[in-house]
């Protein structure tokens, strides 16, 4: 193997698979990441350069498209590569592949002999879905991972809550994207229009792990454009520009969501958005760490924030809002009611409540594009 | 962490061939002959031998097979844990007459702090003599003993004059005692890092107290500053009584390798079913769980999870075990031992249990029995009722009174 790449265009694509080589060295291979120049290893078939990480539930692939003088492929430890990637010299690097899977980057008069693996070791990359790729705006896909990812649970023992769900709707007419997450205490649904969804999820619903959705998400993170996504029963797979990345699917079953959607919250609140984050975030602060308990006072035409650390002190703020109703006071993770908050971008937020004890929905005051299901906490 | 002031008086007490000799003391024909305690004959080790059988190179942790060919005319016998545990208690029992400040190592080892015993039976060396004469008096074994300044320098004397001796290191005569030792024997030197101290030089303890700090931490890293302070006979650890459970676990070494993944998930369950009764019988979750996987070229790796709740349920801990498994070359290469383990024991505190945090699927009311899976959300309160459940049959049945039916015909 032997190609000359700038080196910013080197460092980039680097950069771009560190995420999802495995940092633990459970496998050494999977520390590693595959490199392949060939006369069609760059973007579409044309010479260049590919690179692979995997940590078996996640495969990224980036291409660049540049002169290869000799074809060959080598597994390199990744976190290294990418340390030497930064710190080369502006200009142009040579990879050359020695005997042995060493391989020598030179840049500048900089120059450095890095051992690595066989790439005959790299696990089989996973097969690109047959079907036609469905495409859809890659903005449209980020905001619905934004709204949404918050809500999964990162305890993986709770395996179907550690994914998100994907689903086909049809409303009015309209197909729509939804995703769902939940981690038994809170849930959030999303909805995007897409038209032409039907290809990819027809009747199926795919759950697809958090880390994966994210990793799939930082596609559009390259600017706007579309976003290619097709699936098998294994796997999502999703490419945009010379990137593709390919997601496990979660096989477990996900919770009937629409079961806890509440339909007879009669208590209604509508309250500023930036306010009410501002106010929740100040009242934090002095909130007991990791339960992160805040108090809602419903009375009138204001709402009471307010927080009791047994240890620490205790904080309040009120702010003015539209209410109907006798008063009512509830519990909850503060941190909850931030993350559904960050998933609405109205101005006025709307709460729709039954009392205590019972689930709380958080959507925007007009529009149903987003909705999330909080339970409250009993504050003693 | 930093060093007390207290100048300490640490007794370091080892039962000379514990096992080996709770057995001639049930059985006094075998005494004066070679008697090796240990696994089965075709893959266990050798747990214990006695001093008889050790002159013909028999000692623990060689394989049964080896023990047999080295020493043919040796009394060969299974381990009888419950009864070296009973022998042990009592003499656990002799040990804290003389301070509460015992730090058992294992049954048959054991680090006493008496500075503050001193005025009530006497200089230390004199409670060493007392220990080991009420030990030999009341239970008919003999126990040797080291005295010194820190818990290092004491084990270490401890061994010295074994079997049935004493070894006193007089405070301020640490170097000299340990300097024509051979590194070795200090704590955490083994083989690979023997050999690095070899470049430098280095054989005894006395030559890596003469190297300068700076040469060995180049050299080791951290791990080189701590055996220097060693071998200048430095120890500040404290003797900790009633020392806290860090991990709980199981492990099997089986009769012959298991290359077969079915058979290697079957033992992974019971491995797994068996750690979780034994942490619910102590009332602990373990955050972290450990797989541990030897081959059969003896090589060890682990490989670990920890999650943010902790878990006692044998079928959470063999799901986790079973990925972890998947992380190692377990059914490519033969496996000689799998083992589990739990530890990180208390969990996060306010998460779940306890924080007022109402679930949003589990206590719903489902019609019908049995309950229907979905909402697909594993109810951890039913997982616990059933536990208790399971665990008060095997109180009354024993441990075959239930389990899982992937382990039912194993008999």
């Amino acid at each position: 193997m032997n190609f000359t790449v700038d080196r910013d265009q080197f460092e980039g694509i680097i950069a771009r698979i560190q995420g999802v080589a495995e940092r633990r060295h459970t496998m050494p291979i999977l520390s590693h990441t595959l490199l392949t120049a060939g006369p069609k290893a760059g973007p579409t078939g044309n010479p260049g350069l590919t690179v692979v990480a995997s940590d078996l539930e996640i495969v990224i692939r980036c291409s660049q498209a540049l002169d290869v003088i000799e074809p060959g492929s080598v597994a390199l430890p990744a976190r290294k590569l990418f340390d030497i990637a930064k710190v080369l010299p502006k200009g142009s690097v040579t990879v050359v592949a020695r005997e042995g899977n060493y391989v020598e980057i030179s840049a500048g008069r900089g120059h450095f002999r890095l051992a690595g693996l066989g790439s005959e070791e790299f696990p089989e990359m996973p097969e690109k879905p047959k079907g036609k790729p469905v495409a859809l705006d890659s903005e449209t896909f980020r905001k619905l991972v934004d709204c949404v990812s918050a809500f999964a649970t990162g305890d993986e023992t709770r395996y179907n809550l550690s994914g998100i769900l994907l689903e086909r709707q049809e409303e009015e007419g309209k197909t729509l994207l939804r995703m769902v997450a939940t981690d038994g205490h809170r849930l959030a649904i999303a909805d995007a229009e897409v038209p032409g969804l039907g290809g990819l999820l027809g009747e199926r619903r795919v759950l697809v792990p958090r880390k994966g959705l994210i990793e799939i998400r930082k596609l559009s993170d390259g600017g706007p454009g579309s976003l290619e996504l097709s699936a098998t029963d294994k796997f999502l797979f999703a490419g945009k520009g010379d990137t593709e990345v390919w997601v496990r699917l979660l096989d477990a079953e996900f919770p009937d969501y629409l079961q806890v959607v509440p339909k007879e919250n009669r208590v209604i609140a509508n309250v500023p958005r930036g306010a009410f984050h501002e106010v929740l975030k100040r009242v934090s602060v002095m909130a007991p760490e990791k339960v992160n308990s805040v108090r809602l006072s419903f009375s009138g035409k204001q709402l009471e924030v307010s927080t009791t650390s047994p240890d620490l002190g205790e904080a309040r703020d009120l702010l003015p809002i539209e209410f109907e109703g006798a008063p009512v006071t509830v519990g909850f993770n503060g941190r909850y009611l931030q993350d559904a908050l960050g998933g609405i971008s109205e101005d006025t937020v709307r709460m729709e409540l039954k009392d205590e004890v019972s689930q709380v929905i958080i959507r925007p005051a007009s529009g149903m594009n987003f909705l999330a299901i909080i339970m409250p906490m009993r504050i003693l | 962490m930093a060093s007390s002031p207290r100048e300490k008086e640490i007794i370091h007490l080892d039962m000379d061939a514990f096992y080996a000799s709770v057995e001639v003391l049930d059985n006094p024909s075998l005494k004066g002959k070679p008697v090796i305690v240990g696994g089965g004959m075709k893959r266990g080790v050798v747990s214990a031998a006695s001093y008889e059988a050790r002159k013909f190179g028999v000692h623990s942790s060689i394989p049964m097979a080896k023990a047999r060919r080295l020493c043919s005319h040796g009394v060969f016998l299974p381990v009888r844990m419950e009864r070296y545990k009973e022998v042990s208690d009592r003499v656990f029992g002799i040990f804290r007459r003389y301070t509460p400040l015992v730090e058992p190592v294992s049954l048959d080892e054991a680090f006493l702090d008496v500075t503050a015993s001193v005025r009530l039976f006497g200089p230390p060396e004199e409670i060493a003599r007392k220990i080991r004469a009420e030990v030999r008096a009341e239970t008919g074994l003999t126990v040797s003993a080291g005295f010194a300044s820190s818990k290092f320098v004491a084990k270490i004397a401890s061994d010295m004059n074994k079997p049935d001796g004493l070894t006193v290191v007089p405070r301020g005569k640490e170097q000299e005692f340990l300097g024509p030792l051979q590194v070795g024997r200090l704590w955490g030197v083994g083989e690979a890092t023997r050999s690095a101290l070899a470049e430098m030089g280095v054989q005894t303890i006395g030559d890596l107290a003469g190297v300068p700090e700076e040469a060995v931490v180049r050299k080791l890293g951290k791990h080189g500053a701590h055996l220097h302070r060693l071998a200048h006979g430095i120890d500040d650890r404290e003797v900790e009584p009633e020392r806290e459970i860090k991990s709980m676990g199981r492990e099997e070494t089986f009769d012959e390798d298991l290359l077969e993944i079915l058979a290697l998930r079957r033992e992974l369950l019971d491995i797994a079913t068996r750690t979780a009764a034994r942490l619910r019988s102590h009332r602990l979750k373990g955050r972290t769980v450990t797989l541990k996987v030897k081959y059969s070229d003896f090589r060890l790796v682990t490989r670990e999870v920890t999650f943010p709740h902790g878990i006692d349920d044998g079928g959470e801990i063999f799901r986790q075990a079973l990925t972890l498994l998947e992380k190692t070359e377990a059914g490519k290469k033969p496996v000689r031992l799998l083992g589990i383990y739990l530890s990180n024991f208390g969990g996060e505190p306010g998460r779940d249990e306890g924080s007022g945090q109402i679930s949003l699927f589990g206590h719903r009311p489902q019609p019908g029995f049995p309950a229907p899976r979905a909402p697909g959300v594993r109810d951890s309160a039913r997982t616990a009722k059933l536990n208790e459940a399971v665990d008060r049959i095997r109180g009354k049945y024993g441990e075959k009174g239930a389990r899982p039916g992937t382990l039912a015909e194993e008999d």
